[in-house]
């Protein structure tokens, strides 16, 4: 159980207001439609704030504040500027065990093989992996079971690897990275494979912070890099290509792929499935709908989506018309008459 | 409970505590088992397959090579930066009886409850199922599906092949989607639907035949050129 009290302390900079009307606790952060009297949840619309006041749960965080007869006489209510955040930070800090944390004390398991590699000593590999000479992993990184990680890779501190990732050599993972299972990086792409495998010496870097989740292939040009700059996330089945840079703190949705040569700035979002062609130069702050298909360079930040590729509002307009084209054959067909 | 017989666990293949594997099934090479998981009778994991812990799977499922059932969910938080917050899933993916998963498919654990899969629907490969979505009974689910968090599917629903749709909508028993199709809103009605923009039968085959002829309505109707 959670006090109250400890919450106040623990989150007193994201903390903007308070009703407190009891001093309980809580021992879970659920959804507004699955509470219980232990529940502490979070709403940052009015419909989930009703949902939250007529629900079981003793505790609310919400950036709407409640006034007059609308205040609450039972629950406890946080206010906050951003809920889920909060929700977020929460779950974090109280309520989840990090694998490293769960598996610990079982450090290099004796099925692993260590050809020549450093590994930190508090740092877990698991039955099966492998981790292949001149390669190095940080502390406190958690190596899961079936893992090959291959020659002079460098694995920063912080970082979990799940299972049955393959890691080419000369890759380089930064500090508190995430690769979810069935995942490769570094695989070398068709579209520039030379006939001698021992001839591309590109590789792949994925800056601090990055995530990238299961069933990914980030491949690495001949020469030179492909980046995932730090923030970066990646869903599940993304394909990204030789020589691409991927601004910080992009958002990559599940099936989309980036072709190689690409470059991004910052804080790209796409949807899923969408396709980026090849050797586009596209602005920060941009976000590309699901299904979407970029073939020319965009320096105008913006939301666009379809294919062809539009502005949001324009898109949404040419769908509608798309519908109404039997409608026009009609009129114009009249019309020429 | 009784102990489970005729277990077949192959080469390299890694289990963890707490798991229970039912009567006659059947572990492919190199799996990866977390804590906790549940894997009912009569069951097939193919090579090379993770299932990730709490993960509930019921009689006489298949799933094939290099899956992953039960990966994090996408989900991220964002602060007053734009920065994202990786927002931990706590809750678990549910395959129920008779359930089939093609290779390479990903199923993403529930943020808090669980992500379910009903009795004997079929997913093909490449198959995308993210965070908090429920499919139900009876469907058939053609390769490189990808459905977003929270979508409910009801029960007989047929997608075809890279059909798409996006999160937070309901789409109800017994629809069809084609090739390619893309759900943005909630389907109400039973029905077939095709294409992006999606629309039922007729109006996608009316909408298609004009656009085809597009180019003869510049050609007869004309579009002056600027030169």
């Amino acid at each position: 159980m959670i006090s109250w009290d400890k919450l106040l302390v623990d989150f007193k900079d994201h903390i903007l207001d308070l009703d407190t009307n009891h001093q309980r606790g809580f021992d879970k952060l659920s959804p507004v439609d699955s509470c219980d009297g232990g529940s502490i949840t979070f709403a940052n619309n009015l419909k989930f704030l009703t949902l939250a006041l007529n629900s079981s749960a003793s505790s609310i965080i919400t950036n709407i504040k409640l006034k007059g007869e609308f205040k609450s006489t039972e629950k406890n209510i946080v206010y906050v500027a951003l809920p889920e955040l909060m929700a977020t930070l929460v779950l974090r800090k109280y309520f989840y065990v990090r694998k490293l944390d769960q598996h610990r004390e079982a450090g290099i398991s004796k099925l692993a093989k260590i050809n020549g590699a450093s590994i930190s000593k508090e740092s877990v590999v698991g039955d099966f992996s492998l981790v292949s000479g001149g390669s190095s992993v940080g502390p406190q990184s958690f190596i899961d079971s079936h893992v090959v990680i291959g020659k002079n890779c460098n694995i920063g501190k912080n970082v979990e690897i799940h299972s049955q990732v393959k890691i080419h050599d000369n890759t380089t993972i930064g500090d508190n990275c995430i690769i979810r299972s069935n995942t490769v990086l570094g695989s070398k792409s068709y579209s520039n494979l030379s006939d001698n495998l021992s001839d591309a010496t590109g590789n792949v870097i994925l800056e601090e912070d990055v995530e990238v989740g299961s069933n990914c292939s980030i491949d690495a040009p001949n020469l030179g890099s492909t980046y995932l700059r730090s923030g970066v996330k990646l869903d599940n089945h993304v394909y990204i290509g030789p020589s691409v840079d991927l601004g910080s703190n992009s958002l990559v949705t599940a099936g989309g792929h980036i072709l190689e040569g690409v470059k991004t700035g910052p804080f790209f979002m796409s949807g899923g499935n969408a396709l980026v062609d090849r050797n586009l130069n596209l602005c920060s702050g941009l976000t590309i709908g699901g299904m979407s298909y970029i073939k020319d360079d965009i320096d105008s930040p913006g939301a666009y989506a379809g294919n062809p590729l539009q502005p949001v509002r324009d898109y949404l307009k040419t769908t509608m018309s798309i519908t109404q084209l039997p409608k026009l054959r009609k009129s114009i067909s009249k019309l020429s008459k | 409970m009784s102990k489970a017989t005729n277990i077949q666990i192959g080469q390299f293949s890694s289990i963890s505590k707490d798991v229970i594997i039912g009567d006659g099934s059947i572990i492919g090479d190199h799996v990866s088992i977390e804590d906790g998981v549940i894997i009912g009778r009569n069951c097939y994991v193919g090579s090379f397959t993770k299932i990730y812990k709490n993960s509930e799977i019921g009689d006489n499922v298949q799933i094939q090579d290099f899956c992953n059932i039960g990966t994090d969910g996408y989900g991220y938080a964002q602060d007053s930066k734009g920065l994202s917050h990786y927002t931990p899933q706590i809750g678990k993916v549910v395959l129920s009886t008779g359930v089939r998963i093609g290779s390479h498919v990903s199923i993403d654990r529930a943020a808090f409850l669980k992500t379910e899969i009903g009795r004997n629907t079929i997913v093909n490969s490449f198959s995308h199922i993210a965070h908090n979505v429920i499919i139900g009974e009876d469907c058939y689910i053609d390769s490189g599906f990808v459905v977003a968090g929270s979508a409910i599917i009801g029960n007989k629903c047929q997608f075809s092949a890279k059909a798409s749709s996006v999160g937070h909508i309901n789409i109800t028993n017994e629809v069809q989607l084609k090739e390619m199709g893309l759900v943005n809103n909630s389907i109400k009605k039973a029905n077939v639907y095709y294409g992006h923009p999606l629309q039922e039968e007729i109006s996608h085959k009316e909408s298609q035949s004009c656009i085809k002829e597009l180019n003869e309505w510049e050609k007869t109707y004309g579009v002056e050129s600027n030169d």
